[in-house]
């Protein structure tokens, strides 16, 4: 168990100094995934090892029993005095001797490990839910907020200077300016969707007649600053016959692009 | 008695009819195993289905429409008509084989509940041809699911035809939950106290708990969702919450579904893992210190699906709190499993085999759910592949664990032993093919769920699966082959053809007796016994509900020493009428939806004067209700007229609504055919019934549905409030487009609280054998209540036609009406009730000590009625 440990300890140093989402999520995923790994291996091994070490063979040779013979164990080691055997007709309460305290111990280990892990995570939780407030409280900070409506079967983006588009496949994408943090405001316009930008890690529900938050910032050096490959912004709730194509694209550009595009272009899109 | 007594005694197994009367718990189990089977098979093809678009991104065979078809069905089918009707068909043969029950408590509720079960199946189907099946997901998220939103007219008869499918099966499961309850609860044999009962029955029994209430909730849900389709109410569609308030209907219910599904399979793998260990389990006490656990904290956990939505950091860490809290129990349950193989003698036979997949696949399922409990993994997991593999493995470890206990049985069941090479065949076919299937979602968890428009890079896992689908659905076909071949084998089995199998039903032959056992089983002296019947036998009560019952208690006195019926028609006709009253309410259209009801109440009448004079001998009684259904007739006509005029609204009304009118007036004539039937189920006077030994078995199913009912008016009354807050409390009636008056609701409460206290008279007189005075004060009763009905009508009237104010003006108007008609509909069905206790009182029936219970009976259902409206007045009226 060392081994994961310090990987872990290691891990949540890093995650400490992150500042986004998708890192914040990175690494308590690999947390998660490496102890849930190790614990999986070794019950599973330990469920097959006994099945494997205490199994039986033979068959009763009395005529319609199709198992072993229960006599033929009388007198044997590790026979009746050590546990106790199921018996036909008695009250069916009676339970296993012996195994209590190994039970209890198993528990006790299994429940450290999940409140521990679920304490660290929440932990990391009240960081991300508590950034937008930070952002607000701090000077240096810049929010870009969008509000986001998600509508069958297209997303619409409005920006604070009061221009808004819709964007579908791939044409019209929501554009952001990297480093910069970005507040999405989502809610939907028909029925229930839910906005998720898989590269960052930001989701929320768009819920008709209720408004929900989201945040992400952008990172320098994304592939998306290259042209044609922009980034997914996916529909992660059944909206309708055309959920599974529901795709808008997000742009990640630099500082410039973003304000000549947001100073000139984008009144034509949403035009 | 008109009818001869032989009519209930059932015909042989080899003919179709026995299949068709049969209310034999054994019978009736067998049923629902194979019925749930062939939802396995229809809902695996739509998996396929679903695996075959998804060999290529962008999708292979389907398009969009039809892949959310698929997509919805398929989850819809084996949740809820395969994975629980699958358990309970083990449920209704070896529950009562376990506990030492005849049978269930109400045999003919046990026969309706699998044949609304079937016909509910039936309509499900006929929707895949009225357009398109509903396309919204199997959690069916507002508001997606209602039709002012999803307009597309070819989605919408065939989707609200798959709401009553499931409404059906929702009142299916709920007079299952109420026999189940009872017959545990009242018929264990003696010396087998409630912590004594195996462990197969302790978890249905909980399982039932949570039935019971969880899935009111979801009536609740539905029936608001109906009223949506049928008389236009804008619950889901509003801006105040609607969208959210599905969210809460649906997980409130959907997620001690989880656990009802799952429970079953966990007492199997307690049984099983027990026997072929041949170790008693380990900690068993803990084990169901544990269930019961899990069963109560199920109802505080349902948020935890709605991370994402707007509910506040605060109530989401007590949501994920008790979330963590509830994956403890199982961590326990599966180490007690695990500690009783050791040092058990472990034979690895194909039942076993399967209980050792189920538990690897559920720690898998319970470790990558750990996963989802972190809230901030959730976000990002939220309506990816990684909560469909997860739920997979939880949900399919379940299937598993039963298909084990099918093995385990198939010899007690059949009298065969099946091929043990083919079953050790099926189960790695079956594993490997699960695992291929299911582990790669892991790897590929970015998929969005229900999407078939994945990244390029993705394409070879999701091919592993697909291929891992086609390979774990051939597996059953060597199941199918294995257990009907062994079944014409000469592989016979003696009693418990198991070594160290513990519990009652090995103890008797296989196949077992009609009767269930040799003798009156009893542990009285430690351990089981079967006593001479003849020693035991106890008088015989009634089984039906408590309004219908009147016949048989009759009978009873009169015929104590009568062996047990176990033959009626009449389930499976209510089941039919049901089916076509469902494709007729699917496409009927909004202004007629509530003639064929009304029509039906005439015939009602005259059937109960018709079949009341065929039962008792004609009496002046019976005269009246058929002279009076006719003047009713001709003005239910006339209103008809002034609404739709006569010749054009029959010439205008679609097929679906002469075949809702064939339907209901079916269902009219059937319940009360089965209400005057006379049924014998004889009640074993030797039986452990701590803590309900005072409670007569009909009176314990009465305040259980009481129970169910509660919930019901509950997330009604919660939805109302609910839907008030989001708008502003104190702006609500403001905005409301109507001015509504108090006085109708206050001139009701009096009215209604003085029919409780008539009620309460009419069982006292009939307790002293005062035939006129109970039936002065029946009638006194049932005029109390049309009272309270023309006093709503007329108010209905006034708000409704004069101010305009009609179900879809807006959100005050929705909750009003159908929270108030809903109650209205209790009144009336009392009202129908009432007519027949007073028909038959009029021809003797109900006096006396013993007799007048009927009446207490339904004494309780009325009082339950007049309470909800001391909730309903002060908020609709007062607040």
């Amino acid at each position: 168990m060392l081994g994961p440990g310090i990987l872990g300890l290691s891990v949540v140093r890093h995650a400490a100094q992150s500042r986004n989402q998708a890192d914040v999520f990175d690494n308590l995923f690999l947390v998660f995934l490496v102890l849930g790994t190790v614990v999986g291996v070794v019950v599973i091994s330990y469920v097959l090892y006994s099945a494997y070490k205490y199994r039986v063979s033979g068959e009763s040779e009395k005529e319609g029993k199709y198992d072993v013979d229960e006599d033929a164990f009388e007198g044997e080691s590790g026979g009746k005095d050590e546990v106790s055997r199921p018996q036909l007709g008695e009250i069916p309460s009676q339970s296993g001797k012996g195994g209590g305290r190994k039970l209890f111990m198993s528990f006790a280990v299994s429940a450290v490990l999940v409140l521990g892990l679920i304490i660290y995570a929440y932990s990391l939780l009240l960081y991300v839910e508590g950034a937008p407030n930070d952002f607000d409280d701090n000077e240096d900070e810049d929010v870009l907020e969008i509000e986001v409506t998600g509508q069958q079967f297209q997303w619409k983006f409005e920006y604070p200077n009061g221009e808004s588009y819709t964007g579908g496949q791939g044409d019209n994408p929501m554009v952001v300016p990297a480093d910069r943090p970005v507040r999405l405001t989502v809610t939907s316009a028909d029925v229930h969707h839910n906005l998720g930008i898989p590269e960052y890690r930001a989701k929320t529900d768009a819920i008709p007649g209720e408004t929900t938050e989201t945040w992400f910032i952008p990172e320098e050096g994304d592939t998306s600053l290259k042209g044609d490959e922009m980034l997914d912004i996916v529909c992660y709730e059944l909206c309708g016959a055309g959920h599974s194509s529901m795709r808008g694209k997000l742009n990640v550009t630099d500082q410039e692009t973003f304000e000549n595009w947001y100073e000139n272009e984008l009144p034509e899109v949403s035009g | 008695m008109t009818e001869s007594a032989d009519s209930h005694h059932l015909p042989p197994k080899s003919t179709v009819k026995r299949w068709l009367v049969t209310t034999d718990h054994k019978d009736i189990g067998v049923l629902y195993i194979l019925t749930s089977i062939f939802t396995l098979v229809l809902a695996g093809t739509l998996a396929l289905l679903i695996r075959a678009q998804m060999w290529t991104s962008g999708g292979l065979i389907l398009n969009g429409l039809g892949y959310n078809q698929v997509v919805s069905a398929h989850g819809l089918l084996m949740v809820f008509w395969f994975l629980s009707p699958f358990a309970f068909g083990l449920a209704n043969y070896f529950v009562p084989l376990q506990i030492g029950a005849d049978d269930l408590a109400f045999p003919r509720l046990n026969a309706l509940s699998y044949w609304v079960y079937l016909f509910s199946i039936v309509l499900f189907g006929v929707s895949f041809f009225q357009g398109a099946t509903f396309s919204g997901g199997w959690t069916m998220y507002a508001p997606l699911n209602v039709p002012t939103v999803d307009a597309s007219s070819v989605t919408q008869i065939g989707g609200f035809a798959a709401i009553l499918a499931l409404t059906m099966f929702v009142t299916s499961v709920t007079l299952g939950s109420v026999n189940f309850l009872t017959t545990i609860y009242r018929q264990r044999a003696k010396g087998l106290r409630m912590r004594d009962i195996p462990l197969f029955s302790i978890s249905i029994l909980l399982t039932v708990w949570m039935m019971l209430f969880a899935f009111a909730a979801l009536l609740a849900a539905l029936v608001i969702l109906s009223a949506e389709h049928l008389i236009g109410t804008v619950y889901f569609a509003s801006d105040s919450g609607g969208s959210v308030l599905w969210t809460h209907l649906w997980w409130f219910f959907g997620h001690p579904e989880v656990y009802i599904v799952f429970f079953p399979a966990l007492g199997l793998l307690g049984e099983i893992v027990q026997t072929f260990s041949g170790r008693r389990l380990v900690g068993r006490k803990w084990f169901v210190i544990a269930l019961a656990l899990v069963a109560i904290q199920s109802f505080i956990v349902w948020m935890h699906h709605m991370f994402l939505t707007t509910i506040n950091l605060p109530i989401k860490t007590v949501f994920m709190v008790t979330t963590i809290g509830i994956s403890l129990p199982f961590d326990l349950m599966v180490f007690a499993l695990i500690y009783t193989m050791v040092k058990g003698r472990i034979r690895w036979k194909t039942p076993f085999l399967f209980a050792l997949g189920a538990l690897v696949i559920f720690i898998i399922g319970g470790i990558t759910g750990v996963f989802l409990g972190a809230i901030l993994l959730d976000y990002s997991f939220r309506g990816t592949y990684w909560v469909t593999a997860h739920f997979h493995y939880a949900m399919a470890s379940a299937a598993v664990a039963i298909i084990g206990g099918i093995y385990y049985w198939f010899p007690k069941i059949t009298g065969k032993m099946y091929n043990e090479f083919l079953g050790k065949a099926h189960f790695v076919a079956a594993f490997v093919g699960f695992n291929m299937l299911y582990f790669p979602m892991f790897v590929v968890w970015e998929t969005p769920r229900r999407v078939f428009v994945y990244d390029t890079g993705l394409t070879l896992w999701h091919r592993v699966a697909t291929l891992g689908a086609a390979i774990f659905a051939a597996s059953f076909l060597l199941m199918f082959y294995n257990l009907v071949k062994s079944m014409y084998s000469d592989r016979d089995v003696t009693d418990s053809p198991w070594a160290y199998t513990g519990s009652m039903e090995w103890a008797v032959s296989s196949p077992p007796p009609e009767e269930n056992f040799p003798g009156t089983p009893s542990y009285a002296s430690g351990s089981l016994e079967f006593l001479d019947r003849s020693a035991t036998d106890g008088g015989a009560v009634a089984d039906g509900d408590a309004a219908t019952d009147g016949g048989a208690v009759a009978d009873a006195t009169t015929a104590a020493a009568q062996p047990a019926d176990h033959a009626s028609w009449w389930p499976f006709l209510i089941g039919f009428s049901t089916l076509l009253t469902g494709i007729g309410l699917s496409g009927i259209s909004g202004p007629y939806f509530v003639w064929p009801f009304l029509f039906t109440l005439p015939v009602f009448i005259a059937y109960l004067g018709i079949k009341g004079a065929q039962h008792d001998g004609f009496a002046l009684i019976h005269g009246a209700y058929l002279t009076a259904s006719f003047p009713l007739l001709a003005l239910l006509l006339v209103l008809f007229d002034a609404d739709h005029g006569f010749m054009t609204g029959l010439g205008e009304a679609s097929n679906y609504f002469y075949i809702t009118i064939v339907g209901t007036v079916l269902g009219a004539m059937t319940l009360i055919g089965m209400g005057y039937e006379s049924f014998n189920v004889p009640e074993p006077k030797l039986a452990e019934q701590w803590p309900f030994g005072e409670v007569e078995s009909t009176k314990l199913g009465m305040w259980t549905f009481i129970g169910s009912d509660i919930i019901l008016f509950g997330a009604l009354i919660g939805s109302y409030v609910f839907a008030r807050f989001n708008f502003g409390w104190h702006e609500w009636w403001e905005a409301a487009e109507v001015h509504k008056a108090t006085w109708p609701g206050l001139a009701n409460t009096y009215i209604l609280l003085a029919s409780s206290f008539t009620i309460v008279l009419a069982l006292v007189y009939a307790k002293r054998q005062d035939k006129r005075k109970t039936l002065g004060f029946l009638s006194l009763t049932f005029v109390g209540a049309s009272v309270f009905m023309l006093n709503k009508s007329i108010e209905w009237i006034e708000l409704f036609w004069h101010e305009g104010w009609t179900f879809n003006t807006d959100l005050m108007a929705s909750t009003y009406y159908l929270t108030t008609g809903m109650h209205a509909a209790h009144v009336l069905v009392g009202m129908l009730i009432m007519l027949f206790l007073i028909a038959r009182t009029y021809t003797g029936a109900y006096m006396g000590e013993e007799e007048s219970q009927t009446i207490e009976y339904f004494g309780l259902y009325w009082h339950f009625v007049d309470i909800v409206w001391l909730f309903l007045f002060p908020v609709f009226y007062i607040l």
